[in-house]
């Protein structure tokens, strides 16, 4: 039997060190996955006939295409447009009456059932009555798709302005702090990680909600170029623009909204279970 | 002299959760405070004493009686709150500002000119030996450092009085004895007006001039006791311990009673 000697262990590296940089292993493992989805999308676009699933190459194609004819890039930005200002716009209305209700009881008694109702609505009723009452215009369609996102934003602030810390606050008011830097300085803080994760599942609901909107009632965006190839019925370009914005929401999370996330929370410790 | 800190009658009652229920936590409560004093509160657990310090702190409005502090009754429209320190049983530093930033809160919040932080934070650190952690955030720290932080930051806003609730009782025996020489210490440094709440005898007869004793709740101040013992003092002091066993005597047979 084989002896285990002090020889054996390798004694320069601290147990469990990384002989990797963890930036380099998170980008690694997220290549990995995505490359492990584009794979299984080719394999399921053999088995399957091309209309109806095109493989990554064809669908690649008709996007380079599409980016190269600069038929890409009127409709893009219009949606973002739509897509920023909505986002803008529910993100503050969210922040506000979620803190308001968090803050206030009889702001709370009053909101509280018709956020619930709000939120329920479907964003098909929301777009359908702005068109009908506003109009088939821009304004019509940022508000119907601000009214479905908000809620949802109201009601994660709304709980988690409840949450805070009431220690934290008596400790302020201890050392004078005026309501304008309790709130500021104490409560948003702690309200700031649940901003954040609003943020990313409205932009989510922001974008279907619009693409939605454009499907129904403008004649640009990228909504409206997927209900022009669903009438042509042409896959590989329904596919080509579906993946254009999968691959934008991707930079928006990786380069911005995770950048924001690595810088306000470098605080935290890494939970340990 | 006036005295700092006079109580006066204080009287504080909690609605409980039950059909417009009272509970009286307080009953009548007199002592004084004079200026540069360490007095200790002493009393068992819910007998109202860290209430107290929440009335003179100014956190809890609701109360009869009167506290006058520099001669003048908090209740007065006249009256400006003096500077006040307040350390709480738990740390309660907010956990995404680091140390040094968790200072510069304090005094900004109590409206300290900015020229003026990075002195007062530097000193403060010093005071409790945390120098060289003035960028760390509150989760590195052990709950002794954590501790320690706190009390910094409310000497950092230069207080006129200190009002401490327990602030060791959290802490193991060898972390909370190393604190209260460091507090001493720090107190013959800078003589500040110190009301101490502790529910532990021996603490409070090392730490304090003059210890004020409460009743189970209500809690009501039943005995005042000097501590004569000259200082600096040791834990293993004779003449200590043997107050202290007096007060214990004293204090057992005082809740005993009720």
């Amino acid at each position: 039997m084989e002896e285990v000697g002090a020889r054996d262990i390798d004694l320069t590296l601290p147990v469990g060190a990384r002989r990797i940089p963890k930036s380099l292993e998170q980008l690694l493992l997220k290549l990995g996955s995505a490359a492990i989805l584009i794979v299984v999308w080719w394999l399921l676009s053999l088995a399957l006939p091309p209309d109806i699933l095109p493989g990554p190459l064809a669908t690649t194609g008709a996007l380079i295409k599409n980016i190269v004819t600069g038929q890409v890039l009127g409709h893009f930005l219009i949606t973002m447009a739509r897509v920023l200002s909505s986002f803008v716009l529910s993100m503050l209305i969210g922040i506000i009456t979620g803190t308001l209700m968090g803050l206030f009881h009889k702001v709370e008694a009053m909101s509280d059932i018709w956020v619930m109702v709000a939120m329920t609505i479907p964003g098909l009723c929301y777009v359908i009555v702005s068109f009908m009452w506003f109009g088939l215009n821009e304004f019509s369609a940022i508000v119907a798709i601000t009214l479905t996102s908000y809620p949802s934003i109201t009601i994660n602030i709304w709980q988690s302005v409840k949450n805070i810390d009431n220690k934290l606050i008596d400790m302020s008011k201890v050392f004078n702090a005026s309501r304008s830097k309790r709130i500021m300085g104490v409560v948003i803080p702690q309200v700031l990680p649940y901003i954040v994760a609003s943020a990313r599942f409205s932009l989510g609901t922001i974008w279907k909600v619009t693409v939605l909107v454009e499907l129904l009632g403008r004649s640009s965006g990228v909504g409206y170029m997927l209900n022009y190839w669903f009438q042509m019925y042409n896959m590989a370009q329904v596919l080509a623009w579906t993946l254009l914005f999968s691959i934008i929401m991707l930079f928006l999370e990786v380069v911005v909204l995770k950048q924001i996330e690595i810088r306000l929370f470098a605080w935290r410790p890494a939970v340990k279970f | 002299m006036a005295a700092k800190i006079k109580i006066e009658h204080l009287t504080k009652v909690y609605p409980t959760g039950s059909e417009g229920g009272w509970l009286l936590a307080i009953k009548d409560a007199t002592f004084d405070v004079e200026d540069e004093e360490f007095v200790c509160i002493l009393g068992p657990s819910g007998c109202g004493k860290s209430t107290m310090l929440n009335v003179i702190a100014g956190l809890d409005t609701s109360y009869g009686g009167d506290v006058i502090i520099n001669g003048r009754s908090i209740g007065d429209p006249n009256y400006r709150k003096p500077r006040i320190g307040y350390v709480f049983q738990e740390p309660r530093l907010l956990p995404w500002l680091t140390v040094q930033k968790n200072v510069h809160f304090a005094l900004e919040c109590d409206g300290i000119p900015k020229d003026k932080w990075d002195r007062a934070t530097a000193a403060a650190l010093d005071l409790v030996g945390l120098t060289g952690f003035e960028h760390s955030y509150p989760h590195q720290l052990s709950g002794g450092m954590q501790q320690r932080a706190s009390i910094a930051r409310s000497f950092a806003v230069g207080p006129d009085i200190l009002l401490m609730d327990e602030p060791f009782s959290a802490l193991d025996e060898i972390t909370a004895r190393n604190l209260r020489k460091n507090l001493l210490e720090i107190w013959e440094r800078t003589r500040k007006t110190i009301l101490f709440v502790t529910h532990n005898a021996f603490e409070a007869t090392f730490l304090a001039d003059r210890i004020v004793l409460m009743t189970k709740r209500p809690g009501k101040v039943y005995e005042e006791v000097k501590v004569g013992v000259p200082r600096p003092r040791q834990y293993d002091d004779v003449a200590l311990f043997e107050l202290n066993t007096k007060i214990v005597k004293n204090f057992l047979h005082q809740i005993g009673e009720e």
